[in-house]
């Protein structure tokens, strides 16, 4: 994703390391780098996560809007994703430089979220065929250092979770209008239900029949091949995406799948604490970017 | 609702002539040769620059001086609507003012035949952005290590019937008008000056005298924050 240029002795270097079961910075193969979320840091937004995994730092934030259902499904309310990649990352992106890149994250998270199963949407429905709530999940890729996809998705879990949409009435009707009233009390709020919502793990390969998750920007250099895998808090696989020139074997490929439904929960329950910790503090100072 | 209450204080509890609190980081990142964070009030502004390196366009390259570019960009959330893209003719034509005030202040010639980068990220606006990104630039600059002439400082000054107010918030800004000054507070000279809506020529030289005002203010804050970054990084500071 962004240019590092490494010598074959340091590739072989990273590669050897792997093999005998220890990566440079000191990790295990399915070991993560320190991960850092807060949430609530952009006010004027429904909900914001920001999410630092090492050096990778991702913004999410939430913003409803009222729009119109799609004809096939009349009483269940959206959610659409848009990935910005930010200059400050990499002077790459400048301009439409970075738009390959948000394009495969964005369908990435759309289909993440395509499974009913995995976010009641039913909740943002106000007047069943006519008014539905929009959730535009909007995500700002800061400076990115390897494991973009895992990042994210997890930024764009707990940005739902942090989200606060305000309760709509419907107070009558005017020349077949419907008025809407807003409720007045900033804390009478409706939250989203993101107990199914799905988080992505990234498997590289990078050697004939090992994988490593939560690869640094010199292990992408490595390996040539990753999938990227859709996992709930219940274990089921929502989507899986191979990305890069690159074969799996069937078995290695197998192996990082059920590694993945292990972990991911292992993740989901960890995430679920760290954010309900975060919940109950009281007067949260924000920290945001200071 | 007023703006400035019978009390003589605005809604945010300030006096006319009273700063917003400016909260400030410089290197945030380590790709980017400087970044800085900067928050004034509600207004929150991330900058990085890179630089100075080989032009990318070798017809822009120019062998006398440097290049300055800025491209500055909104997060979707930053204000009350969601903005559909994150760079339009807005923030398009603020960038080129933004790279206009860094010509003036960059030493270009010592720098000939390079490029300097500044992109500027907004995370939430309200009111006084274009100051935010320029003091946020500056403090890039200065991680950066890119030689300056001086600093620059940027405030915003805006009128409520008779009273000129310091660094005003979005809904004060668009009650009045917004004058923003970005200054050489040591050498004394405006780099730019900009202002929307309309005020009164009677009134004007009052509202830039307060908003040069709050530029040396921006700027005694600012040095402190950079001196204190100074003293915490580098041993070089300390022995004094």
């Amino acid at each position: 994703m962004v240019d590092i240029n490494l010598s074959d002795a340091e590739k072989c270097y990273i590669i050897d390391g792997v093999k005998l079961g220890i990566r440079v910075d000191g990790r295990d193969r399915l070991d993560y780098r320190h991960l850092e979320i807060e949430t609530g840091l952009v006010s004027t937004a429904n909900g914001s996560a920001r999410v630092r995994l090492d050096r990778t730092d991702v913004l999410i934030t939430v913003k409803m809007e009222m729009d119109r259902p799609s004809p096939d499904q009349p009483n269940q309310g959206r959610l659409r994703f848009f990935v910005n990649c930010s200059a400050n990352a990499a002077p790459e992106f400048e301009g439409r430089g970075g738009e390959d890149l948000a394009t495969t994250l964005s369908a990435m998270m759309d289909r993440l979220y395509s499974s009913p199963y995995t976010l009641d949407r039913s909740c943002l429905c106000v007047v069943p065929g006519k008014h539905v709530k929009v959730l535009y999940v909007d995500i700002e890729i800061l400076d990115c250092a390897g494991n973009l996809f895992d990042a994210v998705s997890i930024g764009v879990k707990a940005a739902l979770w942090a989200t606060h949409l305000p309760r709509i009435f419907v107070t009558g009707e005017d020349g077949g209008e419907l008025e809407f009233e807003v409720s007045d009390n900033p804390h009478d709020t409706e939250r989203i239900n993101v107990s199914n919502a799905p988080i992505l793990i990234t498997h590289l390969r990078i050697t004939e029949n090992l994988t490593i998750v939560d690869p640094t920007p010199e292990e992408e250099e490595c390996g040539p091949v990753q999938v990227v895998v859709g996992v709930t808090p219940s274990g089921l696989i929502t989507a899986l995406q191979q990305l890069g020139q690159g074969t799996f074997t069937t078995q290695t490929l197998s192996a990082a799948i059920k590694l993945t439904r292990e972990l991911g929960m292992k993740i989901h329950t960890h995430l679920t604490t760290k954010l309900r910790q975060e919940e109950s503090m009281q007067n949260r100072e924000i920290r945001g970017f200071l | 609702m007023e703006i400035i209450s019978p009390e003589g204080l605005r809604q945010d509890g300030r006096t006319p002539t009273c700063l917003r609190i400016i909260k400030c980081r410089l290197g945030l990142y380590d790709r980017p040769n400087g970044s800085a964070y900067i928050e004034m009030g509600n207004t929150k502004v991330l900058a990085a620059v890179y630089g100075p390196r080989e032009v990318r366009s070798k017809n822009k390259q120019n062998l006398d001086e440097c290049v300055i570019q800025c491209e500055m960009s909104r997060i979707a959330a930053c204000g009350g609507e969601r903005v559909r893209r994150a760079r339009d003719k807005r923030t398009r034509a603020l960038s080129h003012q933004i790279a206009g005030v860094f010509h003036a202040a960059i030493r270009k010639s010592k720098y000939p035949g390079s490029q300097i980068d500044i992109y500027v990220q907004v995370l939430q606006e309200d009111g006084g952005v274009m100051s935010a990104c320029v003091n946020a630039s500056t403090l890039a600059l200065i991680h950066a290590g890119v030689e300056l002439l001086d600093y620059v400082t940027s405030c915003t000054a805006s009128i409520n019937k008779q009273t000129a107010i310091l660094d005003a918030t979005n809904m004060e800004g668009q009650a009045g008008c917004e004058v923003t000054v970005s200054l050489l507070p040591n050498k004394g000279s405006i780099v730019s000056l900009d202002s929307s809506h309309t005020v009164h020529r009677d009134q004007f030289e009052a509202v830039m005298d307060l908003a040069t005002a709050g530029c040396q203010q921006v700027y005694q804050e600012l040095f402190s924050q950079v001196e204190a970054y100074l003293q915490d990084k580098h041993a070089i500071m300390s022995h004094r």
